[in-house]
């Protein structure tokens, strides 16, 4: 019984305890983690943006897949090099002034801001923007096989695109449900929408589950608890297997194993 | 001390038994805190974009939302709004944009004609990497790609007036 009453005792202890501390958990997860400007500098940021840009436009890139490390490594699950994956595109763009000129357009899926960390939007930027939200030195980049690259414009520039996304953001999306995006899935759709040249999102799918391998996700019995209180991670669509989600490593795998990549490499800053 | 009575317990062995038991178990807990907001944040806010925006272009509203309905009236491109705070959007989506070869930019699926069509209203001959000459591809515009650096304040030093316009407001 006084065992009893003191398991009760520290089991309420550790309610509030918990109660107190996890808001500021989720709370600081972002703001916390340096990034980009503020963990490199200015001048650092804008010439790693340059660097990125220069080294595709040296290989005459047009389209490709790249990924940055939002996040320490140190801080990742086991088998994730990156956090958030995007496409790039040389195409002309227009100044506020009207003028064009050429560069590297960025399209993005994000996660929503705070308070709306359960949603995602597409959005549009530059490289420099993508670079400005790095916490590791690199971005790694993927470059489709000339086909490949513009059949995925043709999708990025069609309907299709939007179609495609699902605005309900799940951090760790099992890429073979149909029920949440995050940014690596929804590239992945986008390509297999270009591979197979259609927008039929349950035949996209189907083929996404019968030829795409996700990442399996092992976070400890510590992590799993700690990742049912955080905003924007969702486990219904978890596989029977475990947790598995898409990433920049398991995309570039699916596209290598199918010829589908011209070449890969690595921009450090 | 199985089977002790606590009440019956030396005052100073008790005190130490409970505070040895308070402090393991607030140590205990507050470790799993700590393990769990560390479980908690490793995982969170990936894919968020970066605060340090400086070139803020465009955001893609979602098919479903009422958003996607309004978008496609403000853009030839479909489900695509153009933000107001647009430094560089790309020429496709402002609904200006036919290839080189003067063919509509190609899309994937059935519902792709409409904003093709509404693209050729306004025709620009652009380079486009998809129908034109790989040899024509244009030069990166490498600093209109990134902002300007920021340049450090110039501070002025006042200047005094002469001894003499001094002298007659003395």
């Amino acid at each position: 019984m006084k065992k009893l009453r003191q398991y009760l005792s520290r089991f309420a202890l550790l309610c509030a305890l918990l109660a107190l501390a996890l808001p500021k958990v989720q709370a600081g997860s972002s703001a916390e983690a340096t990034v980009g400007v503020d963990r490199f500098g200015a001048d650092a940021i804008r010439e790693f943006a340059l660097k990125v840009n220069d080294r595709l436009d040296e290989k005459k890139v047009n389209v490709a897949i790249i990924a940055r490390a939002g996040r320490p490594r140190s801080e990742m699950p086991a088998g994730i090099s990156y956090t958030h994956v995007a496409f790039v595109v040389f195409e002309p763009v227009r100044a506020p002034d009207q003028s064009v000129f050429y560069t590297y357009a960025v399209y993005n899926l994000y996660q929503g801001g705070k308070g709306q960390e359960d949603h995602s939007y597409l959005k549009q930027d530059l490289t420099y923007d993508f670079v400005a939200g790095v916490a590791e030195p690199d971005v790694a980049v993927c470059v489709p096989t000339e086909a490949l690259q513009a059949r995925i414009v043709q999708v990025i520039r069609s309907p299709a695109y939007a179609a495609l996304h699902i605005p309900n953001y799940n951090l760790l999306a099992n890429p073979w449900v149909d029920r949440y995006d995050n940014c690596v899935s929804h590239t992945l759709k986008v390509c297999v929408a270009a591979l197979y040249q259609t927008d039929d999102r349950a035949r996209i799918y189907r083929d996404i589950r019968m030829y795409f391998r996700p990442t399996p996700v092992h976070l400890g019995a510590v992590k799993s608890i700690g990742s049912h209180f955080i905003a924007g991670l969702r486990h219904d669509d978890r596989d029977a297997s475990g947790l598995q989600t898409a990433t920049y490593d398991s995309l570039k795998a699916f596209l290598e194993q199918n010829g589908l990549v011209k070449e890969s490499f690595v921009v450090k800053m | 001390m199985p089977g002790m009575d606590f009440i019956n317990y030396p005052v100073e062995r008790r005190n130490g038994y409970a505070g040895g038991v308070m402090k393991t178990s607030l140590k205990s807990i507050s470790s799993l805190v700590i393990a769990l907001g560390f479980g908690a944040a490793v995982l969170s806010a990936q894919s968020t974009a970066a605060s340090t925006h400086a070139s803020n272009a465009v955001t893609l509203s979602g098919a479903a939302s009422q958003e996607t309905a309004a978008a496609a009236a403000d853009s030839a491109a479909g489900a695509v709004r153009v933000g107001s705070a647009a430094l560089a959007v790309p020429v496709w989506m402002s609904g200006a944009a036919v290839t080189g070869s003067g063919a509509v930019i190609a899309s994937a699926g059935s519902t792709v004609a409409s904003a093709g069509a509404a693209q050729t209203k306004a025709a620009e001959r652009l380079w486009d990497f998809s129908t034109s000459d790989p040899q024509q591809r244009p030069a990166l515009n490498r600093q209109r790609s990134v902002p300007a650096p920021a340049k450090p304040a110039v501070v002025t030093p006042a200047v005094d007036p002469t001894p003499a316009e001094a002298a007659r407001k003395l």
